[in-house]
C-alpha cells in the first residue's frame, strides 16, 4: 500500500509496512528525536505534530498518516535560527536530560497555535501526556508561559 | 565571580531542544544483531533443560545462548570501583533462576520482532524450588545462593549479603539513664526509577578490532573494566562512549546488558544491540532497597540526644548490587545529622527471591531519612515540643566532628568527618517562612478535607570520602578557548555545564571559551562516574586543579615570550610591571608556531577525604480527604544549603525533579508483587508518576554558606532534595488527621483507617 | 511495530467491511489507541473503518448525536459538561485524546476507563451498521457492526453524577462511581480496578439506607482484596462515591 504525507515540509511518497507503527518508520528514517520511552501511549515521549495536533507516534499505524501533514521538532530550527519555545526552554533552564523535551516543545506549540495565551492551567494540560521524570515539569511550564 | 553563581546556558542544550541525534539509540548500526533476553517467570527454580531446538530454526534467528555458552564467573553488576564493595553473586547465565524477571537466555535475530517471537519458541524445564518473597523471614528460608561460587556475601546460609555494625560510645548506658526513651519502627517500600530513556546498548567491532560500547551509562569506566573482566577481553581492547543519557538516578550506575551486548559482539563479529522495553524496565531492571529501620532515641530533661540506636533490615532482591554500601549510607546520613555522644547500628541486607535492588538517588538516605524525620516528629509531639526547634536544637554545628563519619564509610570504614559549612538552621527558618507553616498550624478545621504542614531535615554527602576519584585535562587553543575533557558523566544533571563554569571561572573566561567532551573512555581521563553525588565537589575539584594549572603555565609562557621578570593575569591578559602585555589568543598562537613552542595543556586528579554534607529542610502541606483517605500535596517548600551555588538554574533544576520521586515513594509509587513473587505494574498506567497535571506547587530556595574544601565553596546538590519530602508529608498527615503512617507508602486506607480510630 | 499484521483494507461502504469483518484474525480500525497499545499477535487484518465514520458532534434542545469518529478531544473541546468533564479523567494526555475516538472506546470496554464506566450508567443510543442502520441502546448492543452515530439524551447527562478515586489526579482510578437519573429511575456504575463493570437500574424512590448497603455489598463482589485496599474499605468507598455523586445530580 502507497502512501502520501509531508513530514517537515518535504512531501513523501511510501510504501508501507502495514503493521509499522510512525514511530518506527520515523526513527528508520533518521527522525531521531522521535523517541522511544514505552511503545504505549503512556510516556509521550514519540510525540508529533499531526496537522497541527500533538499525538503519540507509538500508537499510531502508517496507513492513518495518509495525506497529513507531520512535523517534528527538526523542523523548527536551522543551523542559524531556533523556534521561540526552544529559545525559552533553554533560557528557562527548562531541559535538563532533554530526552522528553522535543515531544514537551511540539505539545506545547500545539497548544500555542490554538491559543495565544494560555493560562497555566492550559499548559499543564497540554503537558499531562508528556512524562518527565527530571524537572517536575517546573520550568517547562514557565517555558511555555514565557 | 564572573560565572560561580551566575545563569549559564547549559552548554549542550542546543542539541537538546533541537533534537539532535545525541543519545544512545541515535544511530544507525551497520547489519546490527538485535539482541532479546528470555526472563524467568518463575521466582526460584533450577534449570533443568532448555531446548533452543525451535527458536534456532526460525527464520531470522542466529543464536540463542544459555548457561551452557559461558563459563560461570561470579561477578557484580554494580557499577562500583574496584575492588567492589558488593557481592560477586551474579553469572551472566546462570543455572538457576532466583527471580521472576532472572535471566535464562539471550537470542540474537535480524530484527527486534523475529528475537522477541523467538522468546516464546525457547522450551524450558525448570524444577522449581521454595521461594521467599518476604524479608523479615529472609534469614530463615532456604538458601538462594550457592556456598560455593560467590564470593563476598557475609553469610549465604542465612541469606545475609551483608552486615554492618557500629558503636560510639555506651548506647544501653545512656538509654538506661535516659529520662525519654522512644523506639518506632519503620519501612519504605520498593520503588523504580521511571527514567524515561530506557537501559540502551550498542557495541560493535571498529577498524582496528576494538569492541566499542555506546550506552546508556552513568558509569562508563567500571563498565570498561567489568566487561573486561566478565568476558577476558583485555581493558586496552575497549572502549566505552557515553552518549546524552535520558535520565538515570542511579538505575544506570550498573552493568546492565553491556556484557551481554558485548558478548554479541566479540562471538559473532557483528554490532550488536539491546534495548530494554519499559515493562523489562519494571521487573527487570533495578530499584530501590525497601527496609525496615527500627529507631530508639534516649533523651535528656533538655531534649537533647544522648543515645541512637539505629536496627536495618534491607531487601537486595535476588541479588546484591550495593547491597552493603545502600545500607552504609542509610546509616550514615540519618546518623550524622544530629549530635548524639552514644550511637550503635546494626545492619543487615537480606535476599528474597524479588526484583534486584540497586543505586536509586539517594541511595539509602531517603530509606533512612524517613524513619529518622518521622521518629523526631514523634517525640516532638510526644514531648510537646515545635518539631522544628527539636531539629533546631540537635542538629551538628559548624565545627563540629561527627563521630560515625570515621567509623562508617560506604561499606567499611570510613574517615573523619568534620562540618565546615552548615545551614541548616537557616533552612529550616527560611522554609517555615515560605509553607506558611504558622498560618496553617493556626486554622480552625472542620468539614471533609483537612489540611496539615510537616517539616522534615536532611543530610547527604558529596562524594565517597577516600575512594571516588575524577581527572580533567585541558589544552589551549588560539583564540583562546580551551579543550575541558572530562570523564565525569553528564546524565542531564548538567555536569558538562557546571564543570565549563568552574573552569571558565579559574581561568578567567567566559564559558563560551569552554569546550567541553565527557565520558569517553579513550579520550577522557578517569572518572568514577557520576553517582554519590561527587561530580561537582569531586571531578570539580580536578576541574579547577586543571585550570589553576593552565593560568599558571599561560602566565610563565607569556613571561618567558615578553621576556620580562614577573607579571601578572588579569582580564584575559598577562600584564607585565612595565605595562608590556600580551592576550591569552597572542600567547597560544605565538607557543603553537614561534616562541616558546609547545601545547599548554594540564591535567589533575581530584579525590578528597572529605565528603560535606549538604544539609536541607523539606516543608509538606497536604490536604487529606477524611472519607477515603485519599492525600493530596498542596505545596512542597525545599530550603538547601549546597554550598557556593554555580548554577542557580540547574541547582534549582536538580531539587524540583527530586521532589515528585520522593512524592511517589511516599504517596503514590510502589511495585506490587503477587503470591508467586511476579510484578504486576510494569507500565506507566499502573506505576504512575507524577504528570504535570498532579504536580503541587513547589519553592525552592538555597541559603547562603561556604564549603572551604569544596570548588568555588561548593558542595553537592543532586541526592539531598529526594531526602525530605516523603517524611514532610507523612509528618503532614499526621498534623492534619492525626494518623501516623510508619509503613510507605500512605495508603488512602490505611489512613482512613487512622482517622476511625 | 505490530507485527502480526499482514493486510489494511479500506472498504468503501458498509456493507464491504462487513464482509470483509466475516474472516477470523480481523478487527474494524477506527482510532487504534487501544489496538495499537495492545499488539494482539492474534490479529492479522486491520479493516479501516474511518472513511465510512464521521466525527460530528450535534447538540440540538434535548440530544447530543455524536459521530463515531469524533475525538475525545473534541468532546472535551465541545463543553458537554460533564461528558466532557469525565472525558477527561480517564484521559489525561491531551496526546491520547487527539487521537483516541468515542466509537473506539465503546467498542473497546474497556472497563478500567472512567468515560466507558460513565457511558456503561448513561446507556445512551447507539446507531449501529450492520450493514443495515440499527438504533440500539449501548448495553442490549451485541458487538455486531460499526458504530456509526452515538445519541444522547442532554437531559440524562445534565442529571448524572460521577466520582472517582486515584492515587494522583492523573492515574487510573482504583474505585469510580456514575450515578444517572433518568426520569424516576437512578442508573449506577460502579468499577475501578475491577474486571467487569457493576451496573444497577432502581427506582428513585427505592433509594434509601438498606438497598444502598445491597448495592455496595454487590458491587464490591467486582473488586479484590489488593494494594489499593481491603473490601471493607472499597465498601466504604463506594458508599462515599454514590453519596457524593448523587450529589452532583
Amino acid at each position: 500500500m502507497k502512501i502520501n504525507f509531508t513530514l517537515n515540509n518535504k512531501s513523501v511518497k511510501t510504501d508501507i509496512i502495514p503493521g509499522q507503527t510512525l514511530l518506527k518508520y520515523l526513527r528508520k528514517n533518521k527522525i531521531y528525536s522521535v523517541k522511544y520511552g514505552c511503545d504505549n501511549g503512556e510516556c509521550g515521549s514519540c510525540t508529533v505534530l499531526i496537522n497541527g495536533k500533538a499525538q503519540n507516534s507509538c500508537l499510531m499505524l502508517m496507513h492513518t498518516v495518509n495525506n497529513c501533514k507531520i512535523e517534528t521538532i527538526e523542523s523548527f530550527s536551522d543551523h542559524k535560527k531556533m523556534h521561540p519555545l526552544q529559545k525559552s526552554f533553554l533560557d528557562e533552564g527548562a531541559v535538563q536530560c532533554g530526552y522528553c523535551t522535543p515531544g514537551m516543545i511540539l505539545s506545547s506549540e500545539a497548544l500555542l497555535r490554538e491559543k495565544k495565551n494560555p493560562d497555566e492551567d492550559e499548559i499543564k494540560d497540554a503537558l499531562a501526556g508528556n512524562l518527565c521524570r527530571c524537572t517536575a515539569y517546573v520550568k517547562p511550564i514557565k517555558a511555555v508561559q514565557k | 565571580m564572573k560565572t560561580i553563581g551566575k545563569k549559564t546556558i547549559r552548554v549542550d542544550g542546543e542539541s537538546l531542544v533541537k533534537g539532535k541525534p545525541v543519545f544512545a539509540d541515535d544511530i544507525k548500526l551497520d547489519n546490527p544483531l538485535y539482541i532479546k533476553i528470555l526472563h524467568s517467570p518463575i521466582a526460584h527454580a533450577k534449570i533443568k533443560n532448555i531446548d533452543t531446538s525451535k527458536a534456532m530454526a526460525m527464520d531470522g534467528v542466529v543464536s540463542v545462548y544459555t548457561h551452557k555458552d559461558f563459563t560461570k564467573h561470579y561477578y557484580t553488576t554494580a557499577g562500583q570501583g574496584y575492588p567492589e564493595p558488593s557481592p560477586r553473586d551474579f553469572v551472566i547465565l546462570d543455572d538457576t533462576v532466583r527471580f521472576v524477571g532472572d535471566n535464562v537466555a539471550f537470542v540474537t535475530a535480524e530484527s527486534v520482532d523475529i528475537a522477541e517471537n523467538a522468546l516464546k519458541a525457547i522450551k524450558v524445564d525448570y524444577k522449581e524450588l521454595p521461594a521467599n518473597f518476604d524479608y523479615t523471614k529472609a534469614m530463615d528460608s532456604p538458601q538462594i545462593h550457592p556456598s560455593e561460587g560467590p564470593t563476598g556475601i557475609h553469610d549465604v546460609k542465612k541469606n545475609i549479603a551483608a552486615n554492618l555494625e557500629a558503636e560510639v560510645g555506651n548506647t544501653k548506658e545512656a538509654l538506661a539513664k535516659a529520662d525519654f526513651v522512644f523506639s518506632k519502627e519503620y519501612s519504605t517500600p520498593f520503588v523504580q526509577h521511571a527514567h524515561i530513556e530506557p537501559h540502551i546498548t550498542l557495541t560493535w567491532l571498529d577498524e582496528n578490532g576494538r569492541l566499542v560500547i555506546r550506552t546508556a551509562t552513568q558509569v562508563p569506566f567500571h563498565v570498561r573494566r567489568i566487561v573486561a573482566e566478565v568476558l577476558d577481553f583485555p581493558i586496552r581492547k575497549i572502549r566505552v562512549i557515553k552518549p546524552r543519557v535520558g535520565g538515570a538516578f542511579g538505575g544506570k550506575q550498573e552493568i546492565l546488558n553491556e556484557e551481554i551486548c558485548s558478548a554479541v559482539t566479540l562471538k559473532t563479529g557483528r554490532p550488536a544491540r539491546i534495548e530494554y522495553t519499559r515493562e523489562e524496565e519494571f521487573y527487570a531492571a533495578r530499584s530501590r532497597h525497601p527496609q525496615r529501620v527500627k529507631f530508639t532515641f534516649g533523651l535528656n530533661k533538655k531534649h537533647e540526644f544522648e543515645a541512637m540506636e539505629m536496627d536495618i533490615l534491607e531487601d537486595c532482591g535476588a541479588y546484591g548490587p550495593h547491597a552493603l554500601t545502600v545500607m552504609s549510607v542509610t546509616a550514615q546520613k540519618a546518623l550524622s545529622l544530629y549530635r548524639c555522644p552514644n550511637i550503635k547500628l546494626v545492619a543487615n541486607a537480606v535476599y528474597t527471591n524479588l526484583s534486584i535492588a540497586g543505586a536509586y538517588r539517594g541511595y539509602g538516605a531517603p530509606q533512612g531519612f524517613f524513619p529518622l524525620e518521622s521518629i523526631i516528629d514523634e517525640m516532638a509531639i510526644e514531648l510537646n515540643v515545635d518539631p522544628i526547634e527539636l531539629r533546631k536544637k540537635n542538629h551538628v554545628r559548624l565545627g563540629e566532628e561527627i563521630p560515625i563519619g570515621k567509623i562508617i564509610g560506604e561499606g567499611g570504614e570510613g574517615f573523619p568527618v568534620i562540618v565546615r559549612s552548615m545551614g541548616l538552621t537557616e533552612c529550616l527558618e527560611e522554609g517555615k517562612k515560605l509553607i506558611e507553616w504558622d498560618k496553617i498550624k493556626a486554622l480552625k478545621q472542620s468539614g471533609v478535607i483537612r489540611r496539615g504542614v510537616g517539616v522534615a531535615a536532611a543530610g547527604q554527602g558529596s562524594g565517597i570520602p577516600g575512594i571516588d576519584m575524577g581527572a580533567a585535562f585541558i589544552k589551549m587553543n588560539e583564540d583562546a578557548s580551551f579543550n575541558l575533557l572530562v570523564g565525569a558523566t553528564d546524565l542531564g544533571t548538567g555536569s558538562d555545564t557546571l564543570l565549563a563554569q568552574i573552569a571558565a571561572e579559574a581561568l578567567e573566561v567566559s564559558v563560551e571559551q569552554i569546550i567541553v567532551y565527557s565520558s569517553d573512555t579513550d579520550f577522557t581521563p578517569f572518572d568514577k562516574g557520576a553517582y554519590a553525588s561527587s561530580t561537582t565537589y569531586i571531578s570539580g575539584g580536578a576541574v579547577k586543579k586543571a585550570a589553576d594549572k593552565i593560568k599558571a603555565q599561560i602566565l610563565e609562557v607569556g613571561i618567558k615570550i615578553l621576556g620580562v621578570k614577573s607579571a601578572k593575569i588579569v582580564g584575559g591578559k598577562v600584564i607585565a610591571e612595565g605595562g608590556k602585555s600580551l592576550s591569552y589568543e597572542e600567547i597560544c598562537t605565538k607557543a603553537f608556531y614561534t616562541d616558546e613552542q609547545q601545547q599548554i595543556m594540564a591535567e589533575a586528579s581530584h579525590m578528597s577525604y572529605d565528603s560535606p554534607s549538604p544539609y536541607n529542610a523539606t516543608f509538606a502541606d497536604v490536604s487529606v480527604d477524611t472519607e477515603t483517605g485519599i492525600v493530596r500535596v498542596n505545596k512542597v517548600v525545599s530550603v538547601t544549603d549546597i554550598g557556593q551555588v554555580i548554577n542557580p538554574q540547574m541547582s534549582e533544576g536538580q531539587v524540583e525533579g527530586a521532589i515528585p520521586q520522593s512524592l511517589g515513594m511516599a504517596l503514590t509509587e510502589f511495585m506490587i508483587f503477587d503470591k508467586k513473587g511476579a510484578p504486576i505494574n510494569t507500565d506507566f498506567n499502573n506505576y504512575h508518576i507524577y504528570t504535570a497535571i498532579d504536580m503541587p506547587e513547589i519553592v525552592v530556595k538555597f541559603v547562603d554558606t561556604h564549603e572551604p574544601t569544596g570548588p568555588y565553596g561548593a558542595k553537592a546538590v543532586a541526592e539531598i532534595p529526594i531526602n525530605g519530602p516523603a517524611p514532610a508529608v507523612a509528618n503532614a498527615v499526621f498534623n492534619a488527621v492525626g494518623v501516623r503512617i510508619r509503613n510507605l507508602p500512605i495508603t488512602p486506607e490505611k489512613v482512613l483507617k487512622g482517622i476511625e480510630i | 511495530m505490530w507485527s502480526s499484521i499482514r493486510e489494511i483494507i479500506i472498504p468503501t461502504s458498509f456493507e464491504k467491511a462487513i464482509d470483509n469483518k466475516i474472516e477470523k484474525n480481523s478487527v474494524f480500525f477506527g482510532g487504534g489507541t487501544y489496538l495499537v497499545s495492545a499488539k494482539d499477535k492474534n490479529i492479522n487484518n486491520l479493516i479501516d473503518i474511518n472513511n465510512l465514520i464521521d466525527d460530528s458532534i450535534e447538540l440540538s434542545d434535548n440530544k447530543i448525536i455524536i459521530g463515531s469518529k469524533a475525538t475525545i478531544q473534541q468532546l472535551v473541546d465541545k463543553s458537554i459538561t460533564k461528558l466532557s468533564e469525565v472525558a477527561i479523567f480517564s484521559n489525561f494526555s491531551k496526546n491520547i485524546r487527539n487521537q483516541r475516538t468515542i466509537g473506539g472506546e465503546i467498542a473497546q470496554k474497556n472497563v478500567r476507563s472512567d468515560l466507558f464506566t460513565y457511558l456503561v450508567a448513561l446507556n445512551p443510543q447507539l446507531q449501529i451498521r450492520n450493514p443495515k442502520k440499527k438504533i440500539i441502546s449501548m448495553l442490549e448492543w451485541n458487538d455486531n457492526g460499526i458504530i456509526e452515530k452515538i445519541i444522547f439524551n442532554k437531559m440524562d447527562i445534565d442529571s448524572s453524577g460521577f466520582e472517582r478515586f486515584s492515587l494522583l489526579q492523573s492515574a487510573p482510578a482504583f474505585l469510580m462511581v456514575a450515578v444517572v437519573r433518568k426520569g424516576l429511575e437512578l442508573e449506577i456504575a460502579v468499577s475501578g480496578k475491577v474486571e467487569k463493570i457493576f451496573g444497577h437500574t432502581m427506582q428513585l424512590d427505592d433509594f434509601n439506607k438498606n438497598t444502598l448497603k445491597k448495592i455496595i455489598n454487590d458491587s464490591v463482589k467486582y473488586f479484590d482484596y489488593d494494594h489499593f485496599g481491603s473490601i471493607e474499605y472499597k465498601k466504604s468507598l463506594i458508599a462515599t462515591g454514590i453519596q457524593r455523586a448523587v450529589g452532583q445530580i
